[in-house]
């Protein structure tokens, strides 16, 4: 990984190169700008900026990451800062994608002002030390926990280089003796140091206790609910009142009487229909009356007149058939005349009676 | 639209007050079931049990907290 930083305080242009696994240390003389490279990383992790945070002269400020992710470039001027990755302008983003851009990498940052270095961004699931630490500690502390060789390894090689200025860069040889002598020196002072048990052991006390502290923290928040649900038992008791009982009675009672007028209404109604049903049937039936009045003496001559015709009928058949049987009887009378003259049958010659 | 009587707002309004008590009693057994479940998690029995508990619990890390502190001053990690 490459990290180049240009325009920053005292740095025109520096790159750091980092190999993976690899731990750089930077040291050197006062005021040759090891911390602005600290702050610059700082910044461009967090988008923050310090009272003297653009150089005067230099007006712009840029930080450049390049890895096998990409190339990750900060721009930071009076009116703002703008992240781009790959020539692309992130939006919304106000901060560098940390686990994007460092995976798995933290960093020591020069605490302002002092001689004290704490650890600024430590990628998920490393051990962050909640104490602040010299230099020297700090990398016995890291010599220490980080177990991984490739990581444990502390890099005696200043990097750093500033570019264009010779002074400078004689300056940066020089820092490097004295970075290869303060590691020796700290390899002789590490010797001295508590066992890897006991700060094994430390450390584990530590997760415990931020173990123990977390489920506290949890427990705390949860019996809280307590407090909600006695809350809302209050509530519902407050609205379980006899002011708010007799309320939803007389609501109920004026409820119900609403509806039991609504169905006196409704056999009003029912009562007027039939009323005036009742009336269209007594005029019907005053109507039918009278029409019978008007039509009865009629009706009676009709039927004197009806009985008349049917006796003068019956006479008439009666003479009819009188007729008939007078007829009848001449025609006997005739037939026996004539019977008396024939002694036998002029048809079948035999003897009659 | 006719505008609504007093007596139809005061229905609403009970109507209102109906929904909100039935929705604090489901809320109420929801709180129930999470307190019964820390109760379980605390192994406890009662709610003042867990208030103790984790008043000693807090007092308890505190004096752990110290110790660490103080064995990672001893050891030189810590000025």
């Amino acid at each position: 990984m490459k990290i180049g930083v240009s325009g920053y305080q005292s740095i025109k242009q520096a790159v750091i190169n980092i190999d993976d696994g690899e731990i750089v240390g930077i040291t050197g003389d006062n005021a040759v700008g090891k911390s602005a490279i600290g702050r610059a990383i700082k910044a461009f992790i967090c988008n923050t900026a310090g009272k003297d945070f653009i150089n005067v002269d230099l007006k712009k400020v840029r930080v450049l990451v390049q890895s096998d992710r990409g190339l990750y470039r900060w721009d930071r001027s009076d009116s703002g800062a703008t992240y781009t990755k790959n020539d692309t302008t992130l939006s919304k983003v106000n901060r560098a994608p940390l686990e994007d851009v460092f995976p798995g990498s933290g960093f020591l940052v020069e605490k302002e002002g002092s001689d004290i270095w704490v650890p600024s961004v430590i990628s998920e699931g490393e051990q962050i030390f909640p104490f602040n630490v010299t230099p020297s500690i700090a990398f016995k502390i890291f010599s220490k926990f980080i177990s991984s060789p490739k990581i444990g390894v502390i890099s005696k090689e200043v990097r750093a280089t500033i570019k264009e200025d010779k002074a400078t860069l004689e300056k940066t040889r020089i820092r490097l003796n004295v970075a290869e002598q303060e590691y020796s020196s700290l390899i002789r002072r590490q010797l001295e140091l508590p066992s890897r048990e006991i700060l094994v052991n430390l450390k584990e006390r530590i997760v415990n206790v931020k173990m123990a502290k977390l489920k506290l923290e949890r427990w705390t928040e949860s019996i809280k609910k307590v407090d909600s649900k006695n809350s809302l038992e209050k509530e519902i008791t407050e609205f379980s009142s006899p002011e708010i009982e007799r309320l939803r009675d007389g609501v109920a009672a004026v409820v119900t009487k609403k509806l039991e007028l609504k169905e006196i209404k409704a056999l009003f109604q029912k009562m007027d229909f039939i009323g005036m049903s009742k009336k269209t049937l007594e005029k019907e039936v005053e109507e039918e009356r009278s029409f019978l009045e008007k039509y009865s003496e009629k009706i009676k001559k009709i039927k004197r007149y009806k009985e008349l015709l049917q006796r003068a009928v019956v006479l008439w058949e009666r003479n009819k058939v009188e007729g008939k049987l007078n007829e009848l009887g001449r025609e006997k009378e005739l037939l026996l005349e004539r019977r008396k003259q024939f002694k036998f049958c002029p048809y079948c010659n035999q003897e009659l009676l | 639209m006719n505008e609504k009587s007093e007596f139809e707002k005061l229905v609403d309004s009970l109507s209102k007050v109906e929904e909100r008590i039935t929705l604090c009693k489901g809320q109420i057994k929801e709180l129930d079931t999470q307190i019964k479940d820390l109760l379980e998690e605390m192994k406890v029995e009662t709610v003042e049990e867990a208030k103790e508990k984790i008043e000693k619990l807090t007092l308890k890390i505190t004096e752990v907290e110290k110790e660490v502190i103080e064995e990672a001053r001893k050891v030189g990690i810590l000025e």
